[in-house]
């Protein structure tokens, strides 16, 4: 059973879904980075499952991606964090490699380079998936698999008790044996109740999407670090 | 017409309802267009329903005389006037070739036009109030959102009041009385007035908006969109920005998408250029009705600035802050 909270329920990830990203993944904490490698690698199997259980086109593209470095320092501060990623990995290798100024506008000719930009980080496990697809696709498989989604039923409480937990959503009741917090921006409170604290903060931001990126010629995925 | 200045250039058909169809078909005309066509879309219950508010409304017949003369000066030019026309549809490829409709009878219908222009009336600004938080409801006969306020137009933000199409659809006319009311008390709420000053100045506005309001009730009630316009059919492209049908959001809504702002994550109907102002109101209204949620529980999806169009060069040259 999945609880889903209401229609304006902050859902930072879906706003931000999309990329299928390995690169600069895990800094500092290398499970995170195996975790994002590895399913990178399942990513392919998984799309063309999805897309035949729930018969929705997801228009997965494992192009590669790049990570814009849009000044010198920027560049050097990509290329410190590489080092530290090499270093923090078993074996010493990373796979993402940098690259120059003009390399990269030969990989994104339909895309004119500002005079500033310096070079990107590139990496061919990288890639993308159309979001509301996925969604969709996630949506119908879940609930061809025997699971209920139960929307605009926010979480307000979660009780241990014993072996088992009791989570409460507004005037509902529901038992189990496991509970899976994935609620994104809504875990902090969450967390309070349980006595784990899990702090994550909304952050206000702007995602200006170039469409250029998409047209034909194009031979990569792009990303905005932060 | 109004803000271009531009008058179409080939025979066009005007399809729809609502009192401004036939004001722009006259206005067409009068600008030397070829209209070939009035297509009228109101259902024919609606007229028996607004018979009701018939007696109300006469306290001001000279705007329904003043109606009733757009159409007998139309057809004295040749355009055809036809009621009762259902299921519109437009054919072509490149361009406008035919518009086609079933008629009173459910005879199919067909006639050949370049440009089809359509209306379906006219719905509140809302999104200023609405990003203001103030809060909104739904108006089942207007089929819109509206501001919720008081006599004078005060919301429930305390800094913030409302007229004119701010609020809701009540008339140019009704607009400029309601703007006075706002004044009047804004006046008292700065202390410029005393409450029975301001009581005592607002009682002859207050009866010409009366008057305006049983015009409205008419109005509103004859020219109520048709349900297949408001819920259109699975085909019917909805969302024009991102061409997402009817169909498409009704199968979001059966998935578990029980509301504006997700319709927007499932499908991406409201996120293209207009942001949702022409599809938002049928998007919620379909997953209203297929959820079986009303339309409040539905709601809108949250307002993004900018409320006006800017160019991207506007946006890199904000300064931050």
């Amino acid at each position: 059973m999945v609880l889903d909270g209401e229609d304006t329920a902050l859902r930072a990830a879906r706003g931000n879904a999309g990329l299928v990203w390995y690169q600069f993944k895990g800094l500092g904490f290398q499970p995170y980075a195996d975790i994002s490698l590895e399913a990178t690698k399942h990513w392919p199997d998984f799309a063309d499952e999805l897309a035949a259980r729930s018969g929705v086109t997801l228009h997965y593209e494992k192009p590669g991606g790049i990570e814009l470095c849009t000044n010198a320092a920027e560049l050097e501060q990509v290329s410190a964090e590489l080092e530290q990623l090499r270093q923090q990995a078993p074996g010493g290798h990373y796979d993402s490699e940098l690259i120059d100024r003009q390399a990269l506008q030969e990989m994104i000719p339909a895309l004119k380079l500002g005079p500033d930009v310096a070079g990107a980080a590139y990496s061919p496990h990288d890639g993308m998936v159309y979001a509301p697809a996925l969604l969709r696709a996630l949506h119908t498989v879940i609930q061809q698999l025997g699971c209920r989604i139960l929307p605009d039923h926010k979480v307000t409480a979660i009780e241990a008790n014993g072996q088992s937990y009791v989570v409460r959503a507004g005037d509902r009741k529901f038992a189990a044996e496991k509970v899976v917090l994935a609620a994104g921006l809504g875990l902090a409170p969450l967390g309070d109740r349980l006595d784990t604290p899990i702090p994550v903060t909304p952050e206000r931001g702007q995602c200006a999407n170039p469409d250029e990126i998409r047209r034909p010629g194009s031979r990569c995925s792009l990303c905005d670090r932060r | 017409m109004k803000s271009a200045d531009q008058v179409p250039d080939v025979p066009c058909v005007i399809a729809g309802s609502g009192p401004l169809l036939f004001l722009v078909a006259w206005q067409l005309v009068q600008a030397g267009a070829t209209v070939a066509a009035v297509l009228d879309t109101t259902p024919r219950e609606n007229y028996r329903r607004a018979a009701w508010h018939l007696g109300g409304a006469l306290a001001e017949a000279g705007s329904i005389l003043k109606g009733l003369r757009w159409i007998r000066q139309i057809k004295q030019r040749g355009v055809a006037v036809i009621s009762g026309v259902q299921n519109l549809s437009i054919q072509g490829e490149a361009q406008v070739e035919s518009v086609s409709w079933t008629n009173r009878n459910n005879q199919p219908q067909t006639l050949q036009c370049e440009l089809a222009l359509l209306h379906q009336g006219v719905i509140p600004n809302f999104q200023m109030a609405r990003l203001a938080g103030c809060a909104q409801r739904w108006d089942s006969t207007q089929l819109c959102w509206r501001t919720e306020s008081d006599e004078w137009g005060a919301t429930d933000n305390p800094v913030i009041a409302v007229a004119g199409d701010c609020g809701a659809i009540g008339g140019a006319l009704a607009a400029e009385f309601q703007g006075q009311l706002v004044a009047l008390d804004s006046a008292r709420r700065l202390g410029a007035l005393s409450l029975s000053q301001r009581d005592s100045q607002a009682v002859i506005i207050r009866r010409y908006l009366r008057k305006q309001n049983r015009l409205r009730r008419f109005v509103d009630t004859l020219y109520q969109p048709a349900s297949w316009v408001t819920e259109p059919a699975d085909d019917t492209i909805v969302c024009r920005c991102e061409e997402i049908t009817a169909g498409e959001i009704r199968e979001v809504a059966i998935l578990g998408c029980i509301g504006a702002n997700q319709a927007k994550f499932f499908t991406r109907s409201g996120m293209g250029p207009c942001q949702g102002r022409m599809c938002g109101l049928t998007a919620s209204a379909i997953i209203a009705t297929t959820t079986g949620l009303s339309m409040d529980d539905v709601g809108a999806a949250r307002i993004r600035p900018p409320l006006k169009p800017i160019t991207i060069g506007d946006l890199a040259n904000q300064a931050p802050d």
